[in-house]
């Protein structure tokens, strides 16, 4: 029980400004560059690196992967001398039944063959349709109630079907109906029959896709090179590799694997189907897999997945503030023991980051020039180059790779890190966004994990102004190249406040994070850059976002300079936004962005929620940050000058507003832009905004009604400031009724402060 | 001098005859005076009565130090009940508080003006996407002799603004009295028959709708110098008194009070038991409470006097104040029906 209070408690202080207890995780937060779609490995999706590989099934089979043609089909493409579009192959493979197989039908592939008289091909169409269906039965027929009766049309189909494989003079249509044999076989039982089949007609076959099609199904009877079969199912025959995986994985054997491959080959196809989930470092294997055989397909995916892992583990963090997806350890009901900071999430990407080194190391160890496909090696290469900092040598790699690969669609991403290293390979303080850069953001505005990359890159190196250019653009629902922060593709991050605290808030829009994380120095810098006039056409797309929200921009530029305590600032800053803007904003009309809570309704110098107004209201104005930032000055002005007649008053009206101005009050919008009620401990206000201890505690609203008190002439106007600073903390009256006991019972109300402020003279 | 009293009397004499009493056409329409979401039997209403208009009142405007102008009691309507809401035209309807004026410049009502348009303009779009929104914004305010100029001023910012047609509603006394009260510069007029006394003033009067005192405004035939309209009440109201003391205002109507009041002169009860009410009214035994309903007779007696007296024209409004399913249900069907159909007969 303790340590869910503890948990909940925890749960809560990481989301001060989300109360809704949401918090990303998984793909949500995964940061991937180099997308295994750029390289068709689409039938070995289930295996790409992903946070959801605990499962067969996870969320990625509802992203849009782009479909892909079996091997099958393929085939039969080849066959029809790819007259035949492979859409309508595909069509009669998987929608036609036995019956739609007539001169008639319109589907172009059997057009084909009725055109070009392969009467041979759609005999044994016809056949494959039979055996559909009756393997089909098996599953239909759960009462077994009509097992016998099915057993004899079973058999008798059979006959006919071995009889044609054993007839059948071209060796391609004998080779298909062995296949189709050894299915049958399977779905009636007979493993013996699967096993002796595949002896005859596959054992020095050649390896092509229906000769590991076929062996799938001998990998269910006893033999006892079963799991390096499995291994090389997995490792050459992609459309098996899920099967191979999902029956076979619990009981897979890696020693005995081993001592069953024969070959280089069937050793490297052991260590991929070993590696297809490993989920820590897989360099060795993938050593292992390259010397003995380099040109393997499956060795091109296995590269990509260490490339996708690494960048989980180094980019996850160093972009997001999260752990990577795949952890689930930064989640705070798994009960961690780690205190997950930003220098910890540092120094861990660091870490990985050496592991990038030794990668590096081995790719640039490798020959090009024998393995599948050198593209993804060398993309690979500059990836690795960019991940361990060498700047200078990447660049170098992506201008070679640029001269013989543009074409390629990896070109896309090769050109995002060209981006990003041009962008990192500056000092602090200097850096800045290159025209070379220019024109790649521009291409890639819609992909906003790279941008949102960039625009970190930029922060880190101190040019805030364009890095929150560029952070503004993405899950901005304005933009034309919104990517929500619900949709896969936006971006969720966190950050806190203070480098070494656990207090990591998320943001997905760059203007909470700004307010949250940064100063009022840091902030007028990028207020700056707005107030300078903004000419080039790149420059005004970049900062369109932000120049649309300038004036919310100085209005949390003041807002910062009042909770850092700046009020001179504050009013200069609000001071330069015009009239309209507080027309428009922080009232009921609904023409600005904030929730309808934010609403300055009050006056907080002279009134009180829930508490009926006992202060004449001397003044009378339009209650607006500026005008409240304007007139405390002034009362504080007069407060302080010694020889004010109205001290007390003038302590008084600056003490109310600081009460109103914290989390109790009615203008806590002076500080804040959400709000709710604190449950937070004393060690939470260090690592939440910086004013988050005035704001719960209201500790100059105490300051100045003990300045108030000091100067107070009467006892009734004392007894009135007690009873204000004893309110500032609680419902009870401790100073009042120590001090003016006889007043206890008056002030314990509201009934009578008008009654004791009027007595102040 | 004397050509132009003589043409002057025969124009009088012709429009004398001219007018019939009965119009050929009217357009009916219902108040939706609630500021929360539509019960589904109150829009089958709309279909029942074959009412064509609804006046939705999006919102109030008041005035604080703290805020300026701002509105209140926005409208819920809508939101989630515009795709029942197809067979009607809307009409955004802005009751404004008469005392904003005092603290309003006219640079201040421009700014106010700007600021309806636009909240307006935003329901339209987001709270009544798909319903026909007609075009025209009526604005209800009890404006004075003192408060005219500003009033008529921001209507004609908000005509400006809007680029729409502005109605407004018209007391009975600015109707009698348009030298004194002015004529406001609107496209048409809502005249309410309703009303009349201010509440608590006159313990004998119904101050929805007293007879005599509507009588006592239409004395002569006249015809408004705007286009005009008819706002009819259908609502009634208890109000309570302890100790001769105003406690509340309670929707309650005669028939649930009898249960445990007894009738002490016209419109008055006296509570005889102790009795608790919903949880939330607790009336003592003396209490008193005055009924002010509006019943049938009641209101076709004030049809046909406003028929003799007021000029209306063919296709004008007749609106009932207002859509609530426990104010319907204090009519039948047909005499819900026989307002309507009392201006075409």
């Amino acid at each position: 029980m303790k340590k869910l209070t503890v948990s909940i408690l925890l749960l809560l202080s990481s989301i001060p400004i989300f109360s809704c207890g949401y918090t990303p995780y998984g793909e949500d937060i995964r940061y991937c560059l180099l997308r295994p779609e750029y390289f068709q490995f689409e039938a070995y999706k289930l295996f790409y690196y992903n946070a959801n590989q605990w499962g067969l099934n996870g969320y990625d089979e509802e992203k849009s992967i782009p479909e892909f043609y079996e091997s099958n089909i393929l085939d039969w493409y080849n066959f029809a001398q790819k007259k035949v579009a492979l859409s309508a192959i595909e069509t009669f493979n998987y929608q036609f039944k036995l019956t739609d197989i007539h001169p008639k039908c319109g589907n172009a592939f059997l057009d084909y063959l009725y055109h070009n008289k392969k009467g041979a091909v759609l005999q044994y169409l016809l056949f494959s349709k039979k055996c559909e269906d009756f393997n089909a039965q098996q599953n239909e027929d759960v009462w077994e109630r009509n097992r016998v009766a099915n057993n004899f049309k079973r058999n008798k189909f059979y006959s006919q079907l071995y009889a044609q494989y054993q007839k059948e003079t071209s060796n391609y249509l004998k080779r298909k109906y062995a296949f189709q044999s050894i299915r049958f076989s399977y779905y009636s039982g007979d493993m013996k029959s699967v096993t002796a089949l595949f002896n005859e007609a596959f054992a020095h076959s050649k390896k092509d896709y229906i000769y590991y099609w076929s062996m799938y199904f001998t990998c269910f009877t006893s033999g006892t090179d079963n799991a390096v079969k499995v291994a090389n199912l997995f490792a050459q025959s992609p459309e098996k590799a899920k099967a191979a995986f999902y029956y076979f994985h619990h009981d897979f054997n890696f020693k005995s694997a081993l001592n069953q491959a024969h070959t280089a080959e069937e050793i490297a196809a052991v260590y991929a189907y070993a590696s297809c989930q490993k989920v820590d470092k897989n360099l060795d294997y993938l050593k292992i897999m390259y010397a003995n055989s380099s040109n393997m397909r499956i060795l091109d995916f296995m590269l990509l997945r260490e490339i996708n892992k690494v960048e989980d583990w180094i980019y996850t963090p160093y972009y997001t503030n999260y752990l990577p997806s795949i952890e689930n350890s930064n989640y705070y009901w798994d009960d961690t023991h780690d205190k997950i900071s930003t220098e910890l999430l540092r120094s861990r990407s660091e870490h990985d980051r050496l592991y990038a080194q030794q990668l590096l190391d081995f790719v640039n160890s490798v020959d090009f020039t024998k393995v599948n496909n050198p593209v993804l090696w060398k993309a690979a290469q500059i990836q690795l180059l960019f991940m361990t900092r060498k700047y200078d040598a990447c660049l170098s790699a992506i201008d070679s790779f640029g001269t013989k690969y543009s074409k390629e669609k990896v070109f896309v991403q090769i050109e995002q890190i060209k981006a990003l290293c041009c962008t990192a390979n500056q000092s602090y303080g200097k850096a800045i966004l290159k025209d070379v850069v220019k024109p790649i953001i521009l291409r890639n505005r819609e992909d906003s994990r790279f941008v949102f990359a960039l625009g970190r890159e930029l922060e880190f190196l101190g040019n805030l102004p364009d890095a929150m250019a560029l952070i503004s653009s993405i899950n901005n629902r304005e933009s034309e190249y919104a990517n929500y922060y619900y949709e896969s593709y936006g971006v969720e991050w966190q950050g806190n406040r203070l480098k070494t605290t656990d207090n990591l808030s998320y943001f997905y829009e760059y203007f909470d994070y700004v307010d949250f994380v940064y100063s009022a120095s840091e902030l007028q810098v990028i207020v700056n850059k707005l107030n300078t006039p903004i000419v080039s056409d790149f420059d005004k797309v970049l900062y369109q976002y932000l120049l649309k929200d300038k004036n919310y921009l100085i209005d949390l530029l003041g807002t910062k300079y009042l909770r850092e305590s700046q009020l001179e600032n504050a009013n200069r800053v609000f001071c330069s936004l015009s009239q309209d803007y507080w027309d428009d904003n922080y009232n009921p009309w609904e023409r600005n962005h904030f929730s309808e809570e934010m609403i300055f309704d009050e006056n907080p110098f002279y009134s009180f929620k829930y508490t009926a107004d006992f202060i004449p209201h001397k003044e009378k104005f339009r209650v607006t940050k500026l005008s409240v930032t304007s007139h405390l000055i002034a009362y504080l002005k007069k407060a302080t000058t010694s020889n004010e007649p109205d001290r007390d008053y003038y302590y008084f009206l600056v003490a109310n507003c600081f009460f109103n101005m914290s989390e109790s009050g009615n203008s806590w919008m002076m500080r804040r832009y959400q709000s709710s009620s604190s449950v937070f401990n004393e060690g939470y206000y260090d690592v939440s905004y910086v004013d988050e201890k005035e704001y719960r505690t209201k500790l100059l609203a105490k300051k100045y009604y003990e300045c108030a008190l000091n100067q107070a002439k009467t006892a009734k106007f004392k007894a009135l400031c007690l009873r204000m600073i004893d309110y500032v903390d609680t419902y009870d009256f401790p100073k009042v009724k120590a001090a003016y006991p006889n007043y206890l019972s008056d002030l314990s109300n509201c009934d009578h402060l008008e009654e004791y402020f009027n007595a102040r003279r | 001098m004397k050509k132009a009293g003589f043409l002057g009397l025969i124009s009088i004499l012709l429009f004398s005859c001219n007018q019939s009493d009965k119009l050929a056409h009217i357009n009916r329409a219902f108040y939706y005076w609630k500021s929360d979401y539509t019960e589904t039997s109150e829009v089958a209403a709309l279909q029942k009565y074959q009412t064509h208009t609804l006046y939705v009142k999006y919102f109030e405007i008041d005035y604080s130090e703290a805020m300026g102008n701002y509105p209140l009691d926005k409208t819920q309507v809508g939101r989630y009940d515009n795709q029942q809401l197809d067979s009607v035209s809307i009409v955004p309807t802005i009751y404004i508080k008469n005392e904003i004026f005092k603290f309003n410049k006219k640079h201040d009502l421009v700014k106010l003006a700007d600021n309806i348009v636009y909240l307006v303009d935003k329901y339209n779009k987001e709270k009544f996407k798909n319903t026909t929104i007609a075009s025209e914004i009526q604005v209800d305010c009890d404006w004075t002799k003192s408060t005219k100029e500003n009033y008529f001023y921001l209507l004609q910012k908000i005509k400006e603004l809007s680029k729409r047609n502005i109605s407004c509603t018209l007391r009975l006394y600015p109707y009698k009295y348009p030298e004194i009260m002015g004529t406001p510069p609107v496209d048409r007029v809502m005249l309410m028959c309703y009303n009349l006394v201010k509440p608590l003033t006159d313990g004998n009067k119904n101050s929805i709708l007293d007879l005599k005192e509507l009588e006592s405004y239409l004395t002569v035939k006249k015809e408004y110098p705007i286009p005009m309209d008819i706002a009819l009440p259908m609502y009634s109201w208890t109000q309570w008194y302890q100790n001769n003391h105003f406690s509340g205002l309670l929707t309650m109507g005669s028939k649930e009070i009898q249960s445990f009041a007894k009738p002490i002169k016209p419109m008055w009860y006296e509570v005889t038991k102790d009795t608790s009410m919903n949880y939330e009214t607790y009336f003592r035994k003396g209490d008193q409470l005055k009924c002010e309903e509006v019943d049938r007779k009641l209101l076709l007696d004030a049809i046909s006097l406003i028929k003799k007296k007021v000029v209306l024209h063919d296709e004008c409004t007749i609106a009932l104040f207002h859509l609530d399913q426990s104010i319907l249900n204090q009519f039948t069907h047909e005499e819900i029906n026989g307002f309507y159909t009392a201006f075409t007969k």
